[in-house]
């Protein structure tokens, strides 16, 4: 199956933002299948491994350039400091927009989502927002207020295996059958405050989302 | 305890622990229901053997007294206060045949009715000899033939013998079967009784006690127990543990957890059960609903005094006819009775919503350690129960996979429905 591309004016918007920091390779690089972005190292495979595919930007990657970047200029601002340490922001393993400029920010884990999981994941959740507001106000395109556009726009989707997660995939299954989504106890607090929506989906709902979206 | 189970049934090889709750899940027709029919028949043949083997050499007295000479009702000597007498007189001991003679002699001298002493002597002197072990092996043999219909031993294999081993700490058990025999080793005795819970509809032979008969051995046990308590409910309370000065506290955790679901009471009257509902209406047991069936049984069984602390209770697809909201008490209760009454529980169930719940109450209840779970597999002639990839992760697999299946299918049916849209507007 023939994978999909994005075509609507905001993801082109954020591609051309996230061009201007990088040579063309590296931008290319950026920019990947959802298989990809959900690959895990530590197992030598990908949470998501289904037809249909979408390309989508690969954000921890372009966190690397953009650290690497940054650590380039501290250093020459900085020429006797030793030790200097390069900072990478957090970030979310695939950034797309829909049509209707909806921000869907995804992390896959293959593992079992346990508290200490879910934890860990919220450097990433904030961190991710933070560096993408930053590429868009550094090309040009701000937002007049971010937070404000995060909590109308912006979702944050976990994707889970679900042979992992057996109990939260039937949680999952259940709530998406009743047309909501499921939403850990822990991560309601950042509905409404940071971003529009948080939940969590196995690959077979993400799955079902790559359909759907244009 | 470990239980052993080798070329029973459809089962090759089970080796499961039992130390609090085991759950079996596995497809349909896999071996798990012999688990629970194997735990049953092992506890109820070998729990009590030497009584049942007392009462059986009683029996036997009493055949061949009454074959020995023509009594007749009300006419002569009473046979059974001599076939008691005679019986009473071998278990004091008796050195050889000439002294089973003598005392037999010496008994029916100044009966009325001849009798065949040699005969007698030579049948009973027969008897004293069988050693217990093989008098215990022939009733192991004859019950599990009955439970199991005869067809004790693997046909799908080429074994010869199917073995029951329960390993216990000071001690194992072997119940070893061939086509024609069975030999039974006990180094540890059994003290406690098994109950074996299927299907709820049983409870109506509370009302129908005439026809218990028609139940199997396995339907029965629960029905007669209950039913022969009855008597005693009223008049000897220190046999029930519910009302133990000890118990108290655990009582009332278990009643309460119980009366969630059986909010009324039971009554008897007329030698027949009736749940009073809370409005006070007397229902006949027959025909209040299943689910509520399921918890009346176990609240008989407690309320008669017969479940008792370190008994084992056997639960095959308990949930079968609960509503979720009601497999999540019932696999509370369940969990809380092991606690509180340190029982012994073995389940067989299709349910993740029963499994995760029992997974759950052990944890609150603060006995995670006491939850063993395995899963049926295939093997050559038939399936196999033991540790072998077992993990409650696998058992959660198995039984949420259908559930995950049917949605995928849902998903490639709608997206073919899209593509024969497109298709169409083309």
């Amino acid at each position: 199956m023939k994978m999909k591309t994005i075509q609507n004016e905001h993801y082109k918007k954020l591609c051309s933002a996230i061009a201007s920091y990088c040579s063309e390779e590296e931008a290319a690089n950026c920019f990947a299948a959802m298989k990809d972005a959900s690959y895990d190292d530590e197992n030598k495979t990908s949470v998501y491994e289904f037809d249909p595919d979408m390309e989508v930007l690969k954000l921890d990657d372009f966190s690397q350039i953009l650290g690497a970047a940054h650590h380039k200029v501290i250093k020459s601002k900085y020429p006797d400091e030793r030790g200097l340490q390069q900072h990478t922001p957090s970030a979310v393993d695939a950034v797309c927009i829909d049509e209707n400029n909806n921000w869907y920010l995804i992390e896959f884990k293959n593992q079992k989502i346990d508290s200490k999981v879910l934890g860990s994941v919220k450097k990433k959740m904030l961190g991710s927002l933070w560096l993408l507001f930053h590429t868009y106000s550094l090309s040009g395109n701000g937002m007049d207020d971010i937070t404000k556009f995060a909590r109308e726009k912006v979702t944050y989707i976990l994707v889970c295996s679900r042979a992992k997660n057996r109990s939260d995939a039937m949680l999952i299954h259940q709530k998406e059958e009743k047309g909501e989504h499921y939403t850990p106890n822990s991560l309601y607090g950042y509905i409404d405050y940071y971003f529009k929506d948080v939940y969590v989906y196995t690959e077979a709902e993400l799955r079902s989302f790559i359909a759907k979206f244009r | 305890m470990r239980f052993v189970l080798d070329n029973i049934g459809k089962i090759t090889h089970a080796d499961v622990k039992l130390d609090g709750i085991t759950v079996i899940c596995g497809e349909n027709n896999t071996g798990k229901s012999t688990v629970g029919k194997a735990l049953f028949g092992y506890f109820t043949s070998m729990c009590d053997w030497k009584r049942k083997i007392e009462e059986s050499k009683q029996s036997y007295v009493n055949t061949f007294v009454f074959q020995s000479g023509e009594f007749e009702p009300f006419k002569t000597a009473d046979p059974y206060r001599l076939s008691s007498q005679t019986y009473n007189a071998i278990k004091n001991g008796v050195k050889d045949k000439a002294q089973l003679y003598e005392i037999i002699n010496n008994i029916f001298k100044d009966c009325d009715v001849d009798i065949n002493t040699e005969y007698l002597t030579d049948k009973l002197y027969s008897m004293m000899n069988i050693s217990e072990n093989l008098l215990l092996s022939e009733y192991a043999m004859r019950y599990f033939n009955d439970l199991f219909s005869g067809n004790i031993i693997n046909i799908n294999t080429k074994a010869q013998n199917a073995v029951i081993k329960a390993i216990f700490r000071n001690g194992t058990n072997i119940v070893d079967f061939t086509v024609n025999k069975c030999i039974a080793l006990q180094e540890e005795p059994i003290r406690h009784r098994a109950y074996y819970i299927g299907d709820p509809f049983v409870l109506d032979y509370l009302n129908k006690p005439h026809y218990v008969n028609i139940l199997s051995e396995i339907e029965r046990n629960v029905i007669e127990t209950v039913l022969k308590s009855r008597e005693k409910l009223n008049s000897d309370k220190t046999d029930n543990i519910f009302d133990t000065v000890t118990n108290k506290e655990k009582v009332r955790r278990v009643r309460s957890l119980l009366s969630r679901a059986y909010k009324g009471s039971t009554v008897i009257k007329n030698d027949r059960y009736f749940y009073k509902d809370e409005e006070g209406n007397d229902i006949d047991f027959r025909s209040i609903s299943t689910g509520l069936k399921a918890f009346a049984l176990i609240e008989r069984l407690l309320e008669s005094g017969k479940l008792r602390q370190e008994d084992v209770l056997i639960l095959d697809e308990p949930e079968i006819h609960l509503h979720p909201e009601w497999q999540m008490l019932y696999a509370e209760l369940i969990v809380l009775l092991q606690r509180e009454f340190d029982l012994t529980i073995l389940i067989a169930t299709h349910s993740f919503h029963f499994l995760e719940s029992l997974k759950f109450f052990t944890e609150k209840y603060g006995i995670p350690e006491r939850g063993n779970f395995y899963i049926t597999r295939k093997t050559e002639g038939g399936y196999a129960i033991d540790e072998e990839d077992n993990t409650l992760q696998s058992l959660m697999e198995s039984l949420s996979q259908p559930v995950f299946d049917l949605s995928d299918m849902k998903f490639e049916f709608e997206m073919e429905q899209n593509h024969e849209d497109e298709d169409d507007t083309e």
